[in-house]
């Protein structure tokens, strides 16, 4: 497998790290809140792990950030209407985390 | 003649009779109906080879355990408890590629130091022939997530504790948030996938499953794998070895029950799965 299927499995992690943490913070179910910030750590190590493995480069950041901006939008909009949230919560959640993964 | 432990004399005569289409009288018909027939549709529901291999006493399970408490033992302070699961325990050391190790640790570990130990640990291990997977986490953690965590609720089913104890609750309450957010995990898959990272999700979307009905049988779930896409396409997934037909094929499967899935979890009416007797 190469970069291309990496760079997938890199967004599949970085979409379920960003829906959980919305979800969990604006939830309004309190009980699944412990679970839900347990699964974003492990979400977000899978990421890091995933992130660390290539050297990526521009075209392919902009490429990660657009889609899994499109992917987080559609996953709450299709699978958690019911959560309500600020719209510029993925994309500034995005940022943190991209900065964070050491991408810029 | 069929000859077991099972049968009294007179119903295996009965069960020859009737196989060999002799004529019953009714008295034996009213036999066959009331003792031979029950015993046999509660055999049916046994999985007796999957029941003979963890009654089965294995002197390799002692040793191995014991190097297992004493690496761990040797590399971390305060543990409170560790705890073997997956398929060499639920295998009883045999026929497994590694074996799952969770440790509950008396104090939070930072990340990085989690990171290191864990690998001190699995080369050490190696050195002794012995292939571990290895996840640490405060007991408090553990007691934390469990109840709305369903792969730890999975894991720890089955499990054995071979150093300190690990008092989980004996019953557990999922919603449906819960179990949506265990499918998201499965989700979002694609030809660019690895065919392992396919077999993970295709496991973990059977477990919501069988969650939603309120079943918590590792056997069960690896048999429903076995009859979804079959023990040889299983192997080749986790080998990463499918044609591309074949990873066609199990993506295909894992969106229709991802999307059976979802339609459930959207359209249910109850609050809570309550699960007991864990």
């Amino acid at each position: 497998m190469g970069k291309n299927s990496d760079r997938e499995s890199l967004i599949r992690t970085i979409v379920n790290t960003i829906v959980h943490e919305i979800v969990a913070e604006h939830t309004n179910k309190p009980e699944s809140k412990s679970f839900l910030n347990y699964e974003v750590i492990e979400y977000r190590n899978q990421t890091e792990n995933k992130a660390e493995y290539y050297n990526w480069n521009k075209e392919d950041l902009l490429f990660i950030e657009t889609k899994s901006s499109e992917m987080i939008e559609e996953r709450l909009k299709t699978k958690y209407s019911d959560v309500v949230y600020p719209k510029e919560e993925i994309k500034r959640r995005l940022k943190v985390l991209v900065n964070t993964l050491g991408f810029k | 003649m069929v000859t077991n432990k099972i049968f009294t004399k007179k119903a295996l005569q009965l069960i020859d009779k009737k196989i060999k289409n002799k004529k019953l009288s009714q008295q034996d018909s009213n036999y066959l109906s009331r003792f031979v027939r029950p015993k046999l549709r509660s055999i049916e529901k046994i999985d007796a080879e999957y029941l003979l291999k963890r009654l089965d006493y294995n002197p390799k399970s002692i040793s191995i355990e014991r190097k297992i408490i004493q690496l761990v033992m040797d590399n971390i302070l305060r543990v409170s408890s560790i705890t073997l699961c997956g398929s060499a325990i639920q295998k009883n050391y045999q026929d497994y590629e590694d074996i799952d190790i969770i440790i509950a640790t008396e104090n939070v570990l930072p990340k990085e130091n989690k990171k290191l130990i864990t690998e001190k640990i699995k080369n050490l291990a190696k050195k002794e022939n012995l292939n571990l997977d290895i996840q640490i986490y405060s007991k408090m953690a553990i007691l934390q997530q469990y109840p709305n965590n369903p792969s730890l609720i999975y894991q720890l089913k089955d499990s054995k504790t071979i150093y300190g104890k690990l008092e989980i609750p004996k019953k557990v309450e999922l919603s449906s948030l819960d179990l949506k957010m265990k499918l998201d995990w499965s989700e979002e898959l694609s030809n660019y996938s690895q065919p392992c990272e396919i077999y993970y999700a295709i496991r973990n979307s059977l477990l919501v499953k069988l969650l939603l009905n309120k079943m918590v049988d590792n056997n069960l779930l690896l048999k429903n794998l076995e009859l979804s896409i079959g023990k040889d396409l299983i192997s080749k997934l986790k080998k990463n070895k499918v044609s591309p037909a074949e990873k066609r094929f199990v993506l295909c499967y894992l969106n229709s029950l991802n999307r059976y899935l979802n339609e459930e979890l959207k359209n249910s009416k109850w609050e809570k799965i309550v699960i007991e007797n864990l």
